[in-house]
């Protein structure tokens, strides 16, 4: 073989070297993006299971808001206690006698 | 042999020349220019935190940010091409799919979609259930270009109830220019570094779709979210105090009216009304001027302003409360004559009255004699201890404060003493007034008033400590006022008793400035009491504006003051007096 042709499968062989060398950083690359795609998945999924988690909050909150309580109260047939005067009791209440501590 | 090499360069030029050429474009890429890559397909996106809860004092949620939904459109040249029917039929498309579903055509909704927008957004304010069945249809029919974006919202549960002291966020540029959320009245601007959450912004790879690659853990960075709120005040209590105004309001005729409830041995405010008051949920519909009056809005106090006088000529020594003095209809002060509110029917007064019955009366020819024995020397430190003419320092934003003119000053003169010692020619916002006479019913101490109780970090919880903020006057004078006021509830201002509870209280009926003298038309009524006398717990002070009923606080503001007693002592769990 001359040294001609020696030279041009060198540069031949050293240009494919090359092109495999990209082509697996390549495919590294692809394969580090796919697994960041899984984990941006999952995160995702975390993100979406937290946003539910208060738009239930939401309608609790909704729900036990002062105007909607009175408004199912109203449902339910109870009225505002117009004019009703409270009567005060005084009740005498002896509670336990506080002994030595232990 | 020189034909056959020939041959063998020709061939193996060109795929030669198409190699090399793509190889060093690809070395160029992957080592010397990834940004070109990077740049061309980047996205930078904004990551919005969640702003922190604000809570009652029994965890009741009054602000909570929800998530919502905004649907874009995006229709992008390189996925579709520049021909117009493309874009009709990728139009008719996401019609016929989730047209039927949200009940709107986003064809008509995107028909005001300029050329030059590449997206547009066609529905907002999406709720999660929505958003959910939007994506499903999207990832079913195989649609693209069609996006749900999530985004947060400030909701708030009660309503119109705690608008004002807890306020509202609107749209306003951050110090680096980029529009963001941030709290415009009450807590939610006092406590904007806390509620805010810090947001990321991460800077991604995207697909020919605009779907992020992400390549790093930068990519996947996350916005901290805000402080949570717990606030001293009880929504009940509240619930309370706005239906005892408005019903006030609507008895007694009047445009609007003010009410603070308070505990003064800690200084924590229970429950702040303003009438009318406005929704949180819609700041786009509020006018700019939207506020917290009970904090922000100035008002010559009137006769409720003889407590502080009295205190100061109690606490000076230069009277006691068994002493007394000549009352008479009118006397001349500094120059300018000052009369009772009742000279026309006593042009002679009421002749010999000791202390008690100065308050109970409300003599100002009374208040300006115990003005004129203090002397401006001692009359003005006894406001000043008080914390009249400066802010309470109140954990809410834009306190309004007007100096007192006062002793010394340029502008000052002996006649403004005469109508200072019964209110007139003294402005205060409800609050500090409120706070002012809370010193009396917390044996002379002023405690700082405050609206937080604690703010839960994710670093642990920060709690509000009840902070004394100076003694007005000594616990005996407080004790021995504390009587005299209990007397005018008892004596003469009776629609202010509280069935059970004995209660101390002064009423107040305020002349209105004007740039012109005083209204001849409408006052200010007002009354400002405390209880239980032997231990007093809650401090209550009702404001009524212009009512058309009644121009005395005896009339509108005392019977407002005592049904809101009636109803919220026993929720305080504060025991009925025999």
């Amino acid at each position: 073989m001359s040294p001609r042709r020696r030279l041009a499968l060198a540069i031949a062989g050293g240009m494919l070297f090359g092109v495999a060398w990209i082509l697996l950083f390549t495919f590294l690359s692809t394969a580090a993006v796919e697994q960041g795609q899984v984990v941006q998945r999952l995160s995702e999924a975390r993100a979406a299971l937290e946003r539910e988690n208060l738009a239930v909050r939401e309608a609790i909150a909704r729900e036990s808001a002062l105007p909607r309580l009175r408004e199912r109260a109203r449902a339910l047939g109870f009225g505002e206690a117009e004019g009703v005067r409270p009567l005060l009791l005084s009740v005498p209440v002896s509670g336990p006698v506080e002994g030595p501590l232990p | 042999m020189k034909e056959q090499s020939l041959r063998f360069w020709v061939v193996a030029f060109a795929p030669a020349l198409v190699l090399g050429l793509a190889l060093a474009r690809l070395v160029y890429l992957a080592f010397w220019a990834p940004e070109v890559v990077f740049g061309v397909q980047a996205r930078e996106i904004r990551l919005e935190p969640r702003r922190g809860s604000i809570l009652d004092r029994n965890g009741a949620v009054l602000a909570m940010d929800v998530p919502r939904y905004r649907l874009v459109l995006e229709y992008l040249p390189i996925a579709y091409g520049g021909d117009p029917r493309r874009r009709e039929a990728w139009l008719n498309r996401i019609d016929e799919v989730l047209a039927p579903f949200l009940g709107f055509s986003l064809r008509e909704a995107a028909a005001g979609w300029p050329d030059t927008w590449w997206q547009f957004p066609v529905a907002r304010d999406l709720p999660e259930d929505v958003a959910r069945g939007v994506a499903r249809r999207v990832q079913e029919a195989g649609l693209r270009g069609v996006r749900v974006v999530p985004y947060w919202a400030r909701m708030y549960p009660e309503g119109a109830l705690l608008g004002p002291v807890v306020g509202f966020v609107v749209f306003r540029p951050d110090p680096e220019g980029v529009e963001r959320r941030s709290g415009a009245v009450g807590v939610e601007r006092a406590y904007e570094r806390d509620l805010a959450g810090r947001p990321v912004v991460v800077r991604v790879p995207v697909d020919a779709e605009g779907r992020p690659l992400p390549l790093d853990e930068a990519a996947l960075a996350e916005p901290e979210p805000g402080a949570d709120i717990v606030l001293t005040l009880d929504r009940t209590l509240q619930a309370i105090v706005a239906e005892e105004l408005a019903r006030g309001l609507q008895e007694s005729r009047a445009a609007r009216g003010d009410a603070v409830v308070l505990n003064p041995r800690t200084g924590e405010i229970l429950a702040m009304v303003s009438l009318p008051g406005f929704d949180p949920n819609h700041p786009e519909t509020l006018p700019p001027d939207a506020r917290n009056p009970a904090v922000q809005d100035l008002y010559e106090p009137g006769s409720v302003f003889k407590i502080l006088t009295m205190a100061a000529a109690l606490e000076a020594g230069v009277v006691r409360p068994e002493s007394r003095y000549l009352d008479q209809g009118c006397v001349e002060f500094g120059g300018a004559p000052i009369c009772n509110w009742d000279a026309a029917r006593y042009p002679q007064g009421r002749g010999w009255l000791d202390m008690t019955e100065l308050l109970v009366y409300s003599r100002n020819v009374g208040a300006a004699a115990l003005a004129r024995m203090l002397g401006p020397e001692r009359f003005y430190p006894a406001l000043h201890a008080f914390g009249i003419g400066e802010r309470t320092d109140v954990d809410l934003p834009d306190e309004a404060v007007m100096r007192v003119r006062a002793y010394g000053d340029p502008d000052w003169r002996e006649a403004d003493m005469g109508r200072q010692s019964f209110g007139q020619a003294v402005s205060v916002t409800p609050l500090q007034m409120a706070v002012a006479v809370s010193a009396v019913a917390n044996d002379g101490l002023i405690m700082r008033p405050f609206v937080v109780r604690e703010v839960r970090t994710a670093e642990g919880v920060r709690r509000t400590e009840p902070q004394v903020r100076r003694r007005a006057l000594s616990a005996a004078t407080a004790r021995a006022l504390r009587e005299m006021l209990a007397a005018v509830i008892e004596r003469e201002a009776v629609k202010a008793r509280v069935p059970g509870y004995r209660m101390a209280g002064k009423t107040g009926t305020a002349q209105i400035p004007t740039p012109f003298g005083y209204d001849p038309k409408g006052t200010i009524a007002s009354f400002v009491g405390f209880g239980p006398v032997e231990d007093p717990q809650v401090l209550i002070l009702v404001k009524i504006d212009r009512p058309q009923r009644s121009p005395w606080g005896s009339e509108e503001a005392a019977p407002v003051f005592a049904r809101i007693a009636a109803r919220i002592l026993p929720l305080l769990r504060i025991r009925a007096g025999e």
